[in-house]
């Protein structure tokens, strides 16, 4: 369902078409595309850490202390801490020998790159939702609360 | 909208005024929803008088705060005006607060009668009824006739009633009169122990309920069934003893009694509701100066007590009043006490009536002025209440309107909260130079176990950005004393606990 966004990843070299095609959920055998669909996994975990912590900003902790632009970034570092970690996990534990097609050229930089680009899209969702004033109009503390300061 | 004529007479008028004047900024009203269009008037010949100029500016800071942001922000939340602005195309009045006073400027009171052109009969019984000693401007004696007026009667009646009679004729009376409805009412404020005030209340009235004989007035109907409220202040303070001065303790007492047996006689069924108040004169001394320094009094419980009286009064309904030619046919005196007596006052000594009336807006001004103070600077272009259009920043604490007329008003407000605060008896609700959470003594804020911060501003910014997300503002001016309303009051009731 995702395959899409991480062809762009690989579009920008950030890992190669083998670590593409893994994502995609080439099983095991190399037949087809039947195996885990860690394109899918990977993305539900961006889309979780990524709207969660927005989420946690905006609107749980929605604090007139934790409201400037710094605070956006300390909070996309965090963000992009869990998105690097949990893409890289699940990655890693995905490449042991025998675990993938043995046709295909996996390597750990590729699923760093890959935790990299999660990281990437992760932030640049951030940039577009919290750019939108409707979104940060829902939280009462931070409705000027983005990447750069507005004021 | 109804009016409702203060006339506040002498030094204690002034007091009494002061202290309606910070209520009614604190956002106070009265009972059953009635409002009113206040007009003070302030009548005093002493115009060096600290006590009268203070609330003079104080006035006008106020009404230059509530004309510009209106009376719908829960502070500042009554109008006011002066005569002039009642009808300011017709008006041949200076736009202030103040009955100016003829001919008592530097003018000695033998010179007001006309005593050098008196028959040597007349100028006999004039020395008569004005026989006795003073002090001049120098507290130096003198006799009584050689009283110099502009530092008021210093506890002369006899001689107050004949200056204050004036009144009558003067331009002020012609367009009270003039703007006078039936659906207004009037409000004497006055002492009874000294001269001034002690004089004053039964010439106003006086003239009010025989406004038919005048026939220089207009209104005269609407004045003779006129709704007249009066406070009479009866001894409250302690003066320190100086055998050289008009002014002695120990002539308070027999004034008033004199005083209370003329009421008795001659204003029985003038007044529709009469407010008495008084208090021990065993408290702080305050400085005996007759002369040209006036009498300044530091601010005391028994005046806020007083002043709620004016809210007691405007929240009588039409239908409880009753007169028939000018007379009264149900005539209501009316006094205050509290809970508990005791040196240093705090809410929880005030009838539960009284405390429900006062303590949440008196301490939603402090907690304001506190804001304003100390942090208001730290958040402006920093949270959304403050970058919210109109912006609250720096452009708005550089108008007259922020650091003139607020500025000074809550100023005096903190001066007026000190001064009953360091009196004797003392009423000292707050700690407004304490830490943010203990203001408020008897309530200290707290925030719940398991958010792990004790309270601070963010918790007040918290409610001003929920308030400016909700509030459609006209100005930056407005939105500031409306937001700060609202805010305060939530933040009394979520983290101090005070729903009234």
């Amino acid at each position: 369902m995702f395959n899409w966004l991480y062809q762009i990843g690989e579009g920008m070299q950030m890992y190669s078409r083998d670590m593409f095609k893994h994502l995609c959920g080439m099983d095991v055998t190399c037949s087809a595309f039947i195996g885990t669909p860690y394109a899918t996994y990977l993305a539900i975990g961006l889309g979780a850490i990524t709207l969660g912590v927005l989420a946690l900003h905006y609107y749980v902790l929605d604090s007139p202390s934790f409201n400037r632009y710094y605070h956006w970034w300390l909070m996309a570092l965090i963000m992009a801490i869990l998105n690097f970690a949990v893409a890289y996990g699940i990655l890693h534990a995905s490449i042991h020998p025998g675990g993938y097609c043995k046709d295909l050229h996996i390597t750990n930089s590729g699923a760093i790159g890959v935790a990299l680009f999660n990281v990437l899209t992760g932030l640049i969702v951030s940039i577009v939702l919290t750019w939108i004033p409707p979104l940060r109009r829902l939280s009462t503390n931070n409705t000027y609360t983005t990447f750069i300061p507005l004021n | 909208m109804k009016k409702l004529y203060i006339f506040a007479v002498g030094g204690t008028g002034s007091r009494v005024l002061k202290a309606f004047t910070m209520l009614i900024a604190a956002g106070i009203k009265a009972e059953n929803g009635q409002t009113f269009q206040v007009v003070p008037i302030i009548i005093d010949p002493h115009s060096g008088n600290l006590d009268f100029q203070q609330t003079n500016r104080l006035l006008e800071n106020y009404m230059a705060i509530a004309t510009d942001i209106g009376v719908d922000n829960g502070f500042f939340g009554t109008a006011i005006s002066t005569l002039r602005d009642l009808n300011p195309a017709a008006s041949r009045l200076p736009s202030t607060f103040t009955y100016g006073l003829k001919k008592v400027l530097g003018a000695q009171f033998k010179e007001y009668i006309g005593y050098r052109g008196m028959n040597e009969a007349n100028q006999g019984l004039a020395e008569v009824l004005f026989s006795g000693d003073t002090v001049d401007k120098r507290n130096k004696p003198i006799n009584l006739l050689d009283i110099e007026m502009d530092i008021g009667f210093i506890g002369n009646p006899n001689i107050g009633s004949v200056v204050l009679n004036q009144f009558k004729d003067s331009q002020e009376f012609k367009e009270f009169a003039s703007s006078f409805t039936d659906q207004d009412r009037v409000f004497v404020i006055s002492s009874i122990f000294g001269g001034t005030g002690a004089a004053g209340f039964p010439i106003i009235v006086k003239n009010i309920r025989n406004a038919m004989m005048n026939s220089d007035i207009d209104g005269r109907g609407y004045l003779r069934r006129a709704k007249i409220g009066a406070l009479t202040v009866l001894p409250y303070f302690n003066i320190a003893p100086d055998p050289k001065s008009p002014i002695q303790k120990s002539v308070f007492i027999a004034k008033t009694k004199a005083a209370l047996s003329y009421y008795e006689t001659n204003m029985h069924g003038s007044v529709d509701i009469m407010y008495y108040i008084s208090d021990e004169l065993n408290g702080k001394a305050y400085k005996n100066d007759p002369g040209n320094g006036g009498q300044k009094n530091d601010a005391h419980f028994v005046e806020l007590a007083a002043a709620l009286s004016i809210f007691d009064y405007m929240g009588i309904r039409d239908d409880q009043f009753s007169s028939e030619n000018g007379q009264v046919l149900r005539p209501v005196y009316k006094e205050f006490g509290v809970k508990e007596k005791t040196a240093d006052m705090r809410f929880v000594h005030l009838e539960d009536q009284t405390r429900d009336k006062i303590r949440t807006s008196l301490a939603q001004l402090v907690l304001f002025n506190k804001y304003l103070q100390k942090e208001l600077r730290n958040t402006m272009d920093k949270q959304p209440f403050s970058i919210d259009a109109p912006k609250i920043n720096a452009a708005l604490t550089d108008q007259p309107f922020y650091n003139t007329h607020l500025t000074e008003f809550l100023e005096g407000f903190m001066r007026w909260l000190r001064e009953m605060s360091d009196n004797k008896k003392a009423f000292s609700p707050f700690l407004p130079e304490a830490e943010l959470n203990a203001i408020i003594p008897e309530n200290p804020a707290k925030t719940p176990w398991y958010w792990f911060s004790k309270f601070k501003y963010a918790h007040i910014n918290s409610l001003l950005n929920a308030h400016s997300k909700k509030g459609n503002y006209s100005s930056e001016r407005q939105k500031l004393v409306h937001l700060f309303y609202h805010a305060t009051k939530d933040t009394l009731r979520k983290f101090y606990k005070i729903n009234s």
